[in-house]
C-alpha cells in the first residue's frame, strides 16, 4: 500500500464486498433458481392438456409441452421465438399447448389474449398468436386505444371477418376462454412467465418451469420418442 | 471540490451502484428475489419489459441489463482505485471515468424515459441507479481541474 488513501479505499472495498456477500449469498443459495418448484398437486395431465386443447406439433404425440405465457412479457417473446424451432425440429413427436397467463399486470396483455381467442372463433388462433408476439414490442409503446387499433389491423391482416371478430372481442366467450387458461395457471401454481410443463404418456405432470430447462429437456429427444 | 473528496465520493457511489446492480442481476436469475415498494410498485413490470434483458437488443437477451450496469460501476470503482494507487495513471483514469459517467447518465436517461412513457411503471432500484450515475458525473464534473494532480502527489 502506497498511502493512507489506498488503505482507505481497500477498507471501503472490503466492507462493500462483505455487505454484498451478506445480502446476496443467502438469497442466491436459498433456492437454486434453475430448480423448478414441485409438480402441481390436484391437477392431472388430462386436465392440463386435454385432447381437445389447441395444439401445434403432433396432436397424437405421447408427450405434451405446455406453456403458460404472456404476450407482453419479454422472456415469453423469446420463448415464443424458440418454440417455433422446437416445433419445427420435434413437432412429429411432441405436442405443444399454449395458455395465456399474465403473472404481472401489463397494459395490453389481456386484450391481446382476447384477440387470440376471438381469432380462434374463425380458426386463426395460432396465426393471431404469432402476430401478437411479433407486434408485442410495438404494442408496449401504445396507449390502450392505439393498442386496440393495432389489434384490429392485425385481424384485418389475417383477413378475418371484422364484424364477427369485433363481436367476439366484446362477447363473453373470449373472456371465458381467457379466464379458463388463467384458472388453470393458478391451479398449476404458475407464478412467473414463461412457465413450462411436460405431460408424460402416463398422464403425470413434470414441471420444467424455466425456458433453460425446456431446452435441456429437448437435448435428449430419444426420451420422448 | 477537492480531487480527494471527489474521488472518494465517486468510489462510494460506484460501489453502491454495483450493489444495486448485483441485486437486480440476481433478481433476474430468480425473479422471486425482486422486492418493490413502499413508494413505487412497478419493479415486476419493469423487469418483465424486453429492455431489462440486454437493453432489448436481439442476441443479448440472455444477459440482464443490470449486469451491464454492474460492470460499469465496477469499472468506475476500479478507476477510482487506480487514481489513488498510480500517479502516472491519474489523469487518464479520470478521463475514462468522465467518459463512462457521461455514457452511463445517457443510458440511464433512456431507461428512465422507458419507465415513464413506455412501460409506465417505476422501479425504485432503477431510479436509485440512475440517480447514482448522475451523482458520479456531478462529483467528477465538480472536481477542481487545477488540483487534479493532488491524488497522485499525495503518495509519491
Amino acid at each position: 500500500m502506497k498511502s493512507g488513501e489506498v488503505k482507505l479505499f481497500a477498507a471501503i472495498l472490503v466492507v462493500a464486498i462483505i455487505l454484498v456477500a451478506v445480502a446476496l449469498v443467502p438469497m442466491l443459495t436459498a433456492r437454486d433458481p434453475r430448480k423448478p418448484a414441485p409438480p402441481p398437486r390436484g391437477l392431472t395431465g388430462e386436465e392440463l392438456a386435454p385432447p381437445s386443447a389447441r395444439s401445434l406439433g403432433n396432436p397424437k404425440a405421447r408427450y405434451t409441452l405446455v406453456e403458460f405465457g404472456d404476450y407482453q412479457c419479454g422472456l415469453c417473446k423469446t420463448a415464443h421465438d424458440r418454440s417455433k424451432g422446437w416445433i419445427k425440429k420435434y413437432g412429429d413427436r411432441l405436442r405443444y399447448v399454449f395458455y395465456f397467463y399474465a403473472a404481472v399486470t401489463h397494459l395490453h396483455s389481456r386484450s391481446m389474449a382476447r384477440a387470440a381467442e376471438a381469432a380462434a372463433e374463425q380458426g386463426k388462433y395460432w396465426e393471431m398468436h404469432n402476430l401478437l408476439f411479433q407486434n408485442a414490442p410495438t404494442m408496449s409503446k401504445l396507449s390502450p386505444k392505439e393498442g386496440d387499433e393495432l389489434i384490429m389491423k392485425l385481424a384485418a391482416k389475417l383477413k378475418l371477418d371484422m364484424i364477427k371478430f369485433r363481436a367476439a372481442l366484446q362477447g363473453p366467450s373470449t373472456d371465458k376462454a381467457v379466464t379458463a387458461g388463467e384458472d388453470l395457471a393458478v391451479r398449476a401454481g404458475v407464478q412467473s412467465t414463461p412457465h413450462f410443463f411436460i405431460v408424460t404418456p402416463d398422464g403425470k405432470i413434470d414441471r420444467l418451469q424455466f425456458l433453460d430447462n425446456v431446452e435441456q429437456w429437448l437435448k435428449d429427444p430419444t426420451k420422448f420418442k | 471540490m477537492r480531487p480527494k473528496l471527489a474521488n472518494r465520493l465517486v468510489f462510494v457511489f460506484a460501489l453502491l451502484g454495483a450493489g444495486i446492480s448485483a441485486y437486480l442481476t440476481a433478481a433476474h436469475l430468480n425473479p422471486a428475489l425482486l422486492t418493490c415498494g413502499p413508494i413505487v410498485q412497478g419493479c415486476d413490470e419493469v423487469a418483465a419489459h424486453a429492455t431489462s434483458r440486454g437493453f432489448g437488443i436481439a442476441g443479448l437477451e440472455s444477459v440482464p441489463t443490470a449486469a451491464f450496469g454492474l460492470l460499469m460501476y465496477l469499472w468506475v470503482a476500479a478507476l477510482s482505485f487506480v487514481r489513488v494507487a498510480s500517479a502516472a495513471l491519474d489523469r487518464i483514469a479520470r478521463l475514462l471515468q468522465a467518459a463512462t459517467a457521461v455514457a452511463a447518465v445517457g443510458v440511464s436517461a433512456w431507461l428512465t424515459y422507458l419507465e415513464a412513457f413506455v412501460i409506465r411503471a417505476w422501479c425504485q432500484w432503477c431510479i436509485a441507479s440512475a440517480a447514482l450515475t448522475v451523482l458520479i458525473l456531478l462529483a467528477i464534473a465538480l472536481e477542481r481541474p487545477e488540483r487534479a494532480g493532488e491524488l497522485a502527489e499525495s503518495h509519491t
